[in-house]
């Protein structure tokens, strides 16, 4: 009997495991959320691209240049109808050899679903033209289109494919080299660790702007634009690994000398071991944090290299790239909509801070 | 005389500090019999420790053997340890498998984040080519050994779900997953309370004679030296001052400074003030000529104060740094 009591005490007591807590924390914070789920969204919405959109990405409409975004009308002389758009008539401005746009408020064309329309490749698997939503005849800008008449909201879903995607590879790539770098030197302090800081502190004086620059300078113009895609991740990883590198060392060194290290050293474990088994498991919540705090770093580092134009080339394209099209006043003014791409890069930007706030709140073990 | 599982000649390990070399083991020489237990005793700041670290070639920075001779004798192959380089292969596969150790901290000795399951597969992993239900039935199997209550279910608990009693139970059972031939074990009940301190001093007694293990135990605790070990050596400053059996410890030690040590031990019922050593340990950077105990010792010669006194072999396997002793030296 007593045993039994005992034994459901120990049950009790053990409860909770770390990970439950935190993600008991991680539930209350509503902003960490509801930018998880504005995350999760926009990254479902990229992967699926051009099917979410009435046009595929690459698809030009000349006689459309600069259409601003298309009205979406939910109610016609009858009161609420099934929305419609009406026909969007061009006409050459001769004064300023513009396209000027009118609808044409006689003719209608419903939104309809699954829109058999341009062909797109989907998930790189099949080629299909089936789209979510689109109308079957005239125009359907839901963002406006671009110079050559591209419809802007699917370039945005596809652009974001490759803003998300390397903000995400280039963390993964700086997160590996530095909690690396930063556990080697700090386990073996020493020389190891003197070369080590050195490397990492070269990294850190320059502003990161610079290095970002002139590590992209150095990509050479004339290889595919899938290897200009990696070269840019790599440079954005060189300028972020470094202060990780530093706060891994600086843990790496306050847990090296702890006991049950020396216990495994005497176990016959060796530095490998020691190093990936003992002491890396301790920050991996640290280096969680970190990378989710990074990854925001990453997007507005592409975005910048992107817009000054030494990031993504054509004909890829991502958030930065083109919001090229809104580098002049007289664009921003006469085409207001260029500018959207960069609505979406603040919400990314915000609901990763956002994100990383949390985690940070919810498992670091010593905050309160 | 029985077998020498390991023989310590001439070892000598040096810090390298900025205030100088600190000869924090200096010319010790020691033997451990197969199967018996070996005390070493010595207040903090002696070389217990760093004698037992030099044997485990894990001396921590700025810490260099500097000299001397491990010799490890494992099935009549003897093997000099110290010609080992400190990170490789072989010397790896002698600690834990051959030469396990158990620290006197068992509250931050295991790792927090992984079971204690795992931990003792890992020591298993490490040494032995086992797969992984065979590894878990090991690992339950020293837990029952160390008399863990329902070893089943504690292997899949966290360290901080045990007691300070059952943590230093886990080392030992982490210890002898590859049944080593010489236990180290460094102060292993200083932090636990008696009652514990007893039943973990028998568990070593029990699993060294089922096992024919040897022990050095590290401690500062004559009444565990008492407890368990066969013979004794007393450090002092690095060096070794008196090599003794337990018999003549309590009833007959040589030293001066052993005889204080003795002394200083409190008896119940007694009412006298406890005898203490006068002075303190001398700094290691600056320690006095000749014999480094003389500034404390109550039968000081001129001679003590100009030359070191050699060790003295007097009567039987003892050993005894003091001049006192030099006529009578065989």
């Amino acid at each position: 009997m007593k045993s039994n009591i005992k034994e459901k005490k120990a049950n009790k007591v053990k409860g909770q495991t770390q990970f439950q807590k935190s993600l008991m924390k991680f539930k209350r914070n509503k902003r960490g959320l509801v930018s998880l789920l504005v995350i999760i969204i926009l990254m479902f919405s990229v992967i699926l691209g051009s099917f979410l959109t009435p046009y595929s990405w690459k698809e030009q409409h000349p006689e459309y240049s600069f259409a601003p975004p298309t009205k979406i009308n939910f109610f016609d002389e009858d009161g609420l109808t099934w929305p419609y758009v009406n026909k969007i008539i061009s006409e050459l401005d001769y004064e300023t050899y513009s396209y000027k746009y009118k609808y044409d408020k006689e003719i209608k064309y419903p939104i309809k679903f699954l829109v058999r329309g341009e062909t797109y490749n989907f998930l790189g698997l099949f080629e299909t033209n089936l789209h979510l939503w689109g109308v079957n005849e005239g125009e359907i800008f839901l963002f406006g289109a671009d110079n050559l008449g591209r419809d802007l909201f699917s370039r945005i879903l596809v652009g974001g494919r490759i803003s998300i995607g390397i903000s995400l590879f280039a963390v993964l790539f700086s997160t590996i080299v530095g909690t690396i770098i930063g556990s080697i030197t700090g386990y073996f302090s020493g020389k190891v660790d003197m070369l080590g800081q050195r490397i990492i502190e070269t990294f850190i004086v320059f502003p990161q702007i610079l290095i970002w620059l002139s590590l992209s300078a150095a990509i050479p113009a004339d290889i595919s634009p899938y290897l200009v895609l990696l070269g840019i991740i790599i440079v954005l990883a060189a300028a972020t690994w470094a202060r990780l590198a530093r706060d891994i060392r600086a843990k790496t060194l306050s847990v090296r000398e702890n006991d049950h290290i020396q216990v495994a050293k005497t176990f016959g474990a060796s530095h490998t071991r020691i190093i990936f088994r003992h002491i890396l498991p301790l920050h991996v919540s640290h280096i969680l944090v970190i990378a989710t705090l990074n990854l925001p770093a990453i997007v507005i580092g592409e975005s910048t290299l992107s817009f000054l134009g030494i990031g993504i080339k054509s004909p890829l394209t991502s958030w930065g790239a083109l919001m090229r099209q809104a580098q002049n006043i007289n664009s921003i003014a006469s085409h207001m909509w260029l500018l959207i791409p960069g609505i979406f890069i603040l919400i990314l930007v915000l609901a990763y801070n956002f994100l990383g706030d949390a985690l940070r709140d919810s498992i670091d073990p010593y905050s309160n | 005389m029985g077998e020498n599982i390991l023989e310590v000649k001439n070892l000598k390990t040096y810090f390298h500090t900025e205030e100088g070399i600190i000869k924090a083991v200096d010319d010790v020489t020691f033997s451990v019999e197969k199967g018996k237990t070996l005390g070493i005793v010595g207040e903090s700041g002696c070389g217990k420790s760093i004698t037992s670290y030099s044997i485990m070639q894990l001396v921590p920075h700025p810490g260099i053997i500097e000299n001397g001779e491990i010799i490890y004798n494992s099935n009549n192959k003897k093997v000099n340890l110290l010609d080992f380089s400190p990170h490789s292969k072989e010397m790896r596969k002698v600690r834990g498998n051959d030469i396990a150790m158990i620290f006197q901290e068992p509250m931050t000795s295991l790792n927090p984040i992984f079971t204690i399951g795992n931990q003792i597969r890992e020591a298993i992993h490490l040494h032995q080519d086992l797969n992984e239900k065979e590894e878990k039935n090991r690992a339950v199997e020293v837990l029952k050994h160390v008399g863990i209550s329902a070893p089943e279910k504690r292997v899949n608990e966290y360290p901080h779900q045990l007691s300070g009693g059952m943590k230093q139970r886990v080392m030992i059972a982490m210890a002898l997953t590859c049944k080593p031939n010489l236990l180290i074990a460094d102060e292993p009940t200083t932090a636990l309370d008696v009652t514990i301190e007893t039943q973990i001093l028998k568990l070593m007694n029990d699993i060294q004679k089922e096992l024919k293990m040897s022990i050095i135990l590290i401690t500062h605790d004559l009444g565990v030296i008492g407890e368990m070990a066969d013979y004794i050596i007393v450090m002092y400053t690095g060096k070794i001052v008196e090599k003794i059996n337990k018999r003549n410890l309590f009833n007959n030690p040589k030293h001066p400074y052993t005889q204080g040590l003795i002394d200083s031990i409190p008896t119940i019922g007694k009412k006298e003030r406890l005898k203490s050593i006068k002075g303190t340990v001398p700094n290691l950077t600056n320690l006095p000529s000749g014999c480094y105990f003389s500034p404390r010792c109550p039968y000081k010669m001129d001679k003590c104060e100009k030359k070191q006194p050699p060790l003295f072999e007097i009567g039987d396997c003892q050993g005894v740094r003091c001049w006192l002793y030099e006529e009578e030296e065989l």
